[in-house]
């Protein structure tokens, strides 16, 4: 038998093994020294990956104090920290003393930070072509002419097994001449899911990440990925109905450009987009496009060679320092 | 319950016990199926080694031989479950375990570089699912994701770091 064991190491260490697996993959620990060597290889990632993540800022909904993570020996040295000083909790524990978290979350103002559920960000739910804009509900992709494709011999996905395909452009009354022709693909979020979770007097920032993929610029001319965050006063309701007018409608964005060229056709790259939430934003629209600046009007531009994956959206929320 | 505090012996045995704790708990990891039950035994072992802890002499060796009698035990409890190693595995991974430390620790190291070399969405997604509560399914659906696709998509990440990991120690990418 040919057996992955990466792949069976993998699902013992996640559970999802069934008796015989197991009964399988123990054999070949007895008797196979490569293999148990890569059994304790991973079981040594597993641990140190669960260290990083005690510590680290990225880490989603966790409390950390920003200044905490000076560079440098520090910072590899604060990574092990929090285990150590975990164990040593426990024993101070024992013996009725509590210091010694001042270790891990010292005097800073801390910030937390959450993924929030942007639906489908990976593009990993089904395939096939978006449904047109306007969005017909919150939560889901629309687009121009855009399709959930695997990878493909030009692309592959940045993660997993799908992504964002942009194909064709449609006319826009911002840019109603048709040019710079201009491929649209949005997700309307209720930010009162984002209200709940926060605390009054929290300064609350929205930040955006969308990876882009150009696998041909063209002979056409220079084009732009752009990766757009708006945010909205008025109800999703309102927005949803007004489209695509009502988008702008006493709006707050902000977007980042990732100018297309010969040098950066081939490889992913992302684009970060963040804006404070003003406190009476209702809806925010996520923006994914890709443009291409012309001499003349292509109001049905074809796309077929730009992708997008992996379009995270986070919230940080932040107390704001005390007066004193 | 441990006896009340003797300072300059809790002070040598935090000592101690800081330095060899990533490795003891690789070591416990090992020996068990889930992360969950390794931390529970680690607070199983923390324990055993204050309460038995009377020198620093060969205090290493002591300590994992420490750690191996109470993973052991835990696992006599759950005989019957065949995802559990019996006690010709657990020895045997026990054994090369040790003999492999320096190895693993350098392989830590190494992780670091890794990790920083991760494109920024995977980064976030392997630490959040790292993070202590995490339950993979929110997890997943938070991402409107399924539970197997983001458990194909770690093993993913976690292959690819292992790659990383063995081509930085070979000098393949010098850190």
């Amino acid at each position: 038998m040919n057996t992955d064991w990466h792949d069976l190491i993998q699902r013992h260490i996640a559970g999802l093994t069934t008796e015989e697996e197991a009964a399988l993959l123990q054999n070949a620990l007895k008797r196979d020294d490569a293999v148990a060597r890569l059994y304790l290889r991973y079981m040594n990632l597993d641990v140190a990956l669960e260290a990083h993540a005690a510590s680290s800022e990225a880490v989603t909904e966790m409390l950390i104090a920003p200044d905490a993570a000076t560079p440098g020996r520090s910072t590899r040295w604060l990574s092990w920290r929090p285990l150590a000083a975990a164990a040593a909790g426990l024993v101070f524990g024992m013996f009725c003393t509590s210091v010694v978290f001042g270790y891990v979350v010292p005097r800073a103002v801390a910030k937390e930070k959450r993924l929030f559920p942007l639906r489908n960000g990976d593009f990993e739910q089904s395939g096939g072509a978006l449904p047109a804009n306007p969005p017909a509900s919150f939560n889901i992709w629309s687009g121009d002419g855009a399709e959930l494709v695997a990878g493909s011999g030009e692309a592959s996905p940045k993660s997993g097994r799908r992504m964002l395909r942009f194909t064709r452009a449609e006319t826009d009354p911002h840019t109603a001449q048709g040019f710079p022709a201009r491929c649209d693909v949005y997700q309307l979020i209720d930010l009162r899911q984002v209200w709940d979770q926060v605390g009054a007097d929290d300064e609350v920032t929205l930040e955006v990440r969308a990876s882009f993929f150009d696998a041909d610029p063209g002979p056409e001319g220079s084009g732009q990925f752009r990766c757009r965050l708006l945010v909205n006063p008025q109800s999703p309701q309102t927005v949803r109905a007004g489209w695509p007018e009502s988008r702008f409608d006493g709006c707050a964005y902000v977007r980042t450009y990732l100018d297309n060229s010969p040098a950066t056709c081939g490889q992913w790259r992302t684009a970060k987009a963040k804006v404070i939430l003003p406190r009476n934003a209702r809806t925010a629209a996520v923006h994914v496009s890709v443009i291409r600046f012309t001499d003349a009007p292509q109001p049905d531009a074809e796309f077929g060679h730009c992708y997008a994956d992996d379009v995270n959206l986070t919230v940080i929320a932040r107390p704001l320092p005390r007066k004193e | 319950m441990p006896s009340p505090p003797d300072h300059p012996q809790h002070d040598q045995f935090l000592r101690l016990y800081a330095e060899h704790e990533v490795a003891l708990h690789t070591f416990v990891r090992s020996l068990l199926p889930t992360r969950q039950e390794a931390s529970e035994v680690m607070q199983e072992v923390i324990v055993a080694l204050w309460q038995g802890f009377a020198s620093a002499v060969e205090f290493r060796p002591w300590a994992f031989g420490v750690a191996r009698n109470v993973a052991r035990m835990h696992l006599r409890r759950r005989v019957r479950d065949r995802h559990v190693f019996d006690d010709e595995l657990v020895n045997r991974l026990a054994d090369m375990a040790v003999q492999q430390e320096s190895q693993h620790v350098s392989e830590r190291e190494a992780l670091e570089h890794c990790l920083q070399k991760l494109p920024l969405s995977q980064k976030e997604l392997v630490l959040a699912a790292y993070t202590k509560g995490t339950r993979i399914d929110d997890l997943a659906t938070r991402r409107g994701q399924t539970p197997m696709a983001l458990y194909k998509l770690l093993h993913r990440i976690r292959q690819a770091l292992l790659d990383c990991v063995e081509r930085t120690l070979t000098m393949e990418e010098p850190i």
